[in-house]
Parts: structure tokens; C-alpha cells; sequence
């Protein structure tokens, strides 16, 4: 009944617009109050919110996040789609596979897929529309392949899942790896499916001189050592991801400062925009953790586990329908806020399943993605919308292919767990 | 807001030196686990959490919220202010006592360099408080406006505008 009560208060006011970490602490700290009254509320409130800000890995978080506005203050990764583009452009639709690969390799180093499709949109959504790409297929192009960023090592949206699941977070960044490639490839046979149905759609651009190519991809080199400074030392055990994240924000500012980029004021906006940032996704998760003390103090989780285990079903259809619920729930919320909300009950349901919690966190991932481009809400939609200064519906409607091949990728990566597993199974260390 | 960007500059560099000092030099630090953890960190959480809060950095569902009208809008403001206020309130209090405790206790961490508790404690109070301070600033600006019917807190922009993300 408590439960019931704390539930309601807490979708009150996340209807209401109230920030997502405020709803959750009020709102845990009145199921406190009901199941153990002012002394536990009080313990609660004066341990959780030093104890959760004193966690040293949480310092990959603010350093992804530097990492990430810096690759895009020093403008290296500019040149990512012209290069691509030359050794692509010749194929069918060549310059939406440019994008796709182009959207791999800034993924890579920068993990927001709304700082990857700021750039994709900047770069690649005019090159395509000047050789006479339909408008609709170029921005659903540019807004899935910025979603990338979620999946490769740099991206906080997993780390902030291997903080709520317990997971080892070097691990879980490198299962990411082949996944994306896998999306990737998605991404680019859907646009040679669009292109076959309808060849108009990309007319094809002249070919690139092999000189030409070689120059060009030269000066991508920078961000192959960004991404080895991060992705290389967490896979060969070298750094921890704590250690590999600053790193990574490290090398991107002396790239930033090499490209005569920084001066005291834009390096000044950048620390505070990731403070900002950082600010605004511990203070959820700090929401998160004493909504999660209400929950676990009054066995709820424990119910719903057994509730589901007792149930004469295959755990297939389960799993199916916690993805469907994903998705769902992906086209009108923010994912941090899906994240903290669901994974405290989902984990250990998944666990209890016999499924593996990496393999979970990375499929997760993958759905978010799809959220990121589904209406009403989907962000990188908007942020294409605004770059290349069009309606949003449109860029919604060419993202609509891409989200039934999303949807085929991520039955692919359920039905294949060894996809996901593979790789961080053979890790350093 | 210097303080926390120098903050922010200083984890970075730290992990790196020790990192470095670690591989090259063979020395690694000993207080980097300590000192940004207990120290930095918590600097840069408690410290951003107002200024956070006054560039609507943090994330709420606003699906329902943007099809109001001004007025409405207003009142889904204070509502959030109402919901923030006693958990903050609450927080800093409880944060206040612990870090005075751990002052005229003299509480020190156990390992190689003694570090002070109530240094990292009393940023909670300091960060709490601020945004309580902030919280009742807008409040009343947006209690104000309904009243007068006057734009003396002005309202956010829409969704998709320069939000923070993480995504």
C-alpha cells in the first residue's frame, strides 16, 4: 500500500516537470518516513549523499563528459566525414555510409550521441544535401549514426549503467565494441536498401584520387590515438576506466590546445558545461540510491523477482517485453531517467533469469538509442532538426527506417549473446 | 563557478600524474584515491549543484509540461521548488551536524596521511544550502509573477534547446 502511495507521488511529479532527481528523493524519503519514520529518513539522508559522491570511479563520468566537450571544441574530428567519404563516396548512398562510419569513429572518442550528432550534423548533413541527397534520408542518417557514441568505450550512458548495476565498468565498455560494429553495419545495409528502392535518392559523387585518400586519412591519426589512450589501456588492463577516462579527457585537451582552440574563456565554459553535467546525473543517481533504500527496505524488489519467477512463461517473452517496455518508455523519457528508475528493479529480475547483466546493460543501450530517435522526444532528431534547420517531423520520418533496422539489431544481439560477450571475455588482466 | 572548473582540471590532472608516476617513475601517489574521492569529487557535486540548477541543468520530463501555458508552467516550478526544498533543507541540516561533529571530534581518516573529515563533510551543508537558497529565490520570483501577473523570474525555453545531456 506504502509502495502503491510512494509510486504515485513519485509519477505526480515527474508529470508535473519536476527535476528527475528531486521527485525521486522526495518522494523515497516520504516511503522512508511511512516504513521507519524520521530516524531512518534521517540516516539516510545524512550517509547517502557524501557516500554516493565518494566513489572513485565515478570520476569516469565528469572525465567522459570533459573528454567529449573537448573532442568537440578542438574540431578534430571535422575531417572524420571527409575521409570516410573518400573511401566510401563511390559505392551506392557512399556519402550515408560516410556518415554511419564517420558516427563510429567520433562514438569512439566522444560519448554523447548529442555531441556526436551536433558534429555529424555540422559536417556531413550539408555535404550530402549539395550532392542532391533526398533532405529526409540525410538527416535520418546523421541522427542514428550520432546515437553510436552511446555504445563505444567514452560513452557515460554506460557507464552510468555499470554504476547502478555493480558491473565491472572496464568490461562493459569493451563489450560495446563489436555491438556497434554491428549497428554500424546496420545502419549502412539499410541505406543501401533505401538507395535500391529508389536510386534517386543519392546520386553518386566523383572518385577521390588515391593520393587524396591517404593524406586525408592521416589526418584522422589524432583520434586513433585518443580512442587506443582509452579503449586500448582498459582492454589490455593497463589503466582502469577511472584512469583511462582521464586520460582520454587529457590527450583531447592537448589536441584542443594543439589546434590553438582553447583560451581561458572556452576552456573555462567547457570544465563548468561538464561540471554542469556531471552535477546533474550524480544528483540523480544520488535520487536514485534513496528511492532504491525505500524499495529495498520494504522487499519490494525481492516481490516483483518472485512474482515474475513464479510466472509459467519462457524467459524469452520476458526479456521481449522489458525491451518492448524500453522502448517504449525511450520515446518519452530521458534515458538517465529510465536508466535510474528501471535498473534497480530490472537487474536482478534479469539476473535471477540466469541472463548476464553485461550482456542486459549493452542490449539496454542499443534500445536506448532507439529512443534517442523515436518521437516525441527523441534529442538527436532535434538537434539535426536545428542544425540543418528543418522540421523536426521530417528528420523523424527519416529516421523511420533505421528504427525497424534497430529493432532487427537488437533481436539479433538477444538471440546472440556470445556478440556481446565475446570480446570482453578475452580481456587483459 | 571558477572553483569548480579549476576543481574539475585538478581530478584530471591528478589521475593522469599518478598514472604516469605509477608506469614511468614507478611512485605512484598515495593520496590520489583519497583526495579525489573525499575532496575533489565531492567539491565538484556539492559545489555545482545551485549553478546547476539555475541553468535547468537538471533533467525532468517535460512531455506534459511544454503543452501548458505560461501559467501552468509557473506552477510546475514551484511545485519542483516545493518538492526540492525539504529533501535539501533536510540534507544540509543533517550534513551540518555530521560535519560539526566531525570538527570538534577531530575525526581524521585512518591510512598514510590523516585526512580531515569534517573538510569533506561541510561542503554538503555548503552545497545544500546554496541550492536551498536558490530554491526559495525562485520560488518566491515565480509566487510573485503568478500574482502580479508580471515576468519577474522568467520562464525556461523549450525542449531540444541547449540542454545538458548525457546521452
Amino acid at each position: 500500500m506504502i509502495a502503491l502511495v510512494v509510486l504515485g507521488l513519485l509519477f505526480l511529479l515527474l508529470a508535473a516537470g519536476t527535476p528527475v532527481a528531486f521527485a525521486m528523493a522526495l518522494s523515497g524519503c516520504v516511503g522512508l518516513y511511512e516504513a521507519g519514520g524520521w530516524p531512518v529518513v534521517a540516516g539516510v539522508l545524512q550517509t547517502t549523499p557524501l557516500s554516493t559522491v565518494s566513489s572513485y570511479e565515478l570520476i569516469t563520468i565528469p572525465m567522459f563528459l570533459l573528454m567529449a566537450d573537448l573532442v568537440l571544441l578542438s574540431g578534430v574530428a571535422d575531417d572524420l566525414f571527409t575521409a570516410a567519404s573518400a573511401w566510401v563516396g563511390r559505392i551506392p548512398g557512399g556519402l550515408g555510409m560516410a556518415t554511419a562510419l564517420a558516427g563510429a569513429g567520433f562514438g569512439a572518442i566522444c560519448g554523447t550521441s548529442t555531441a556526436s550528432a551536433a558534429t555529424l550534423a555540422s559536417t556531413s548533413l550539408p555535404a550530402m544535401i549539395r550532392q542532391g541527397y533526398e533532405p529526409k534520408m540525410a538527416a535520418g542518417v546523421v541522427a542514428i549514426s550520432g546515437t553510436l557514441a552511446m555504445l563505444l568505450p567514452t560513452s557515460v550512458a554506460l557507464v552510468i549503467f555499470g554504476l547502478l548495476a555493480e558491473v565491472n565498468i572496464g568490461k562493459l565498455l569493451v563489450s560495446g565494441i563489436i555491438p556497434a560494429m554491428l549497428v554500424t553495419a546496420t545502419i549502412m545495409l539499410t541505406i543501401l536498401f533505401l538507395v535500391w528502392q529508389d536510386p534517386s535518392r543519392a546520386p553518386t559523387v566523383s572518385s577521390v584520387p588515391w593520393r587524396q585518400r591517404f593524406a586525408l586519412l592521416w589526418r584522422v591519426s589524432p583520434m586513433v590515438v585518443l580512442f587506443s589512450l582509452v579503449t586500448g589501456t582498459i582492454y589490455l588492463g593497463v589503466a582502469t576506466p577511472t584512469e583511462a577516462s582521464a586520460f582520454g579527457a587529457f590527450g583531447a585537451l592537448v589536441l584542443a590546445i594543439l589546434r590553438g582552440r582553447v583560451t581561458p574563456a572556452t576552456l573555462r565554459h567547457t570544465l563548468v558545461r561538464a561540471a554542469n553535467g556531471t552535477c546533474m546525473i550524480v544528483l540523480i543517481i544520488v535520487g536514485a540510491s534513496i528511492f532504491g533504500t525505500f524499495f529495498t527496505l520494504t522487499n519490494i524488489t525481492q516481490d516483483i523477482v518472485g512474482w515474475v519467477g513464479a510466472l509459467d512463461t519462457s524467459r524469452w517473452v520476458i526479456i521481449s517485453l522489458i525491451l518492448c517496455g524500453y522502448i517504449v518508455l525511450g520515446s518519452f523519457m530521458d534515458q538517465i531517467a529510465i536508466l535510474v528508475l528501471t535498473v534497480p528493479i530490472v537487474l536482478p529480475l534479469i539476473k535471477s533469469l540466469g541472463f548476464d547483466p553485461i550482456w542486459f546493460g549493452v542490449i539496454k543501450i542499443v534500445t536506448a538509442e532507439v529512443g534517442m530517435i523515436t518521437p516525441p522526444i527523441g534529442l538527436n532528431c532535434f538537434i539535426v532538426a536545428r542544425y540543418a534547420n528543418r522540421p523536426v517531423s521530417e528528420v523523424f520520418r527519416g529516421t523511420w527506417p533505421h528504427f525497424v533496422a534497430h529493432v532487427v539489431a537488437i533481436a539479433v544481439l538477444v538471440a546472440f549473446p556470445q556478440i556481446v560477450l565475446w570480446l570482453p571475455s578475452h580481456m587483459g588482466r | 563557478m571558477v572553483v569548480v572548473a579549476a576543481l574539475m582540471l585538478t581530478i584530471m590532472l591528478v589521475v593522469v600524474a599518478d598514472v604516469f608516476m605509477r608506469y614511468v617513475v614507478n611512485r605512484p601517489f598515495s593520496f590520489t584515491y583519497d583526495l579525489v574521492g573525499l575532496y575533489l569529487l565531492a567539491g565538484l557535486f556539492f559545489l555545482s549543484l545551485s549553478d546547476t540548477f539555475r541553468v535547468r541543468g537538471h533533467v525532468n520530463v517535460d512531455i506534459l509540461v511544454q503543452h501548458l501555458g505560461p501559467v501552468g508552467r509557473r506552477w510546475s516550478e514551484i511545485v519542483a521548488c516545493l518538492a526540492g526544498l525539504p529533501v535539501f533543507s533536510a540534507i544540509a541540516w543533517l550534513g551540518w551536524e555530521r560535519a560539526w561533529d566531525n570538527w570538534v571530534s577531530n575525526d581524521v581518516l585512518a591510512g598514510a596521511i590523516s585526512w580531515p573529515t569534517w573538510a569533506s563533510a561541510v561542503l554538503v551543508p555548503i552545497g545544500c544550502g546554496l541550492l536551498v537558497l536558490r530554491l526559495l529565490l525562485h520560488l518566491a520570483g515565480h509566487v510573485a509573477s503568478l500574482i502580479t501577473g508580471q515576468n519577474i523570474t522568467p520562464l525556461p525555453a523549450g525542449h531540444g534547446e541547449q540542454r545538458l545531456g548525457f546521452e
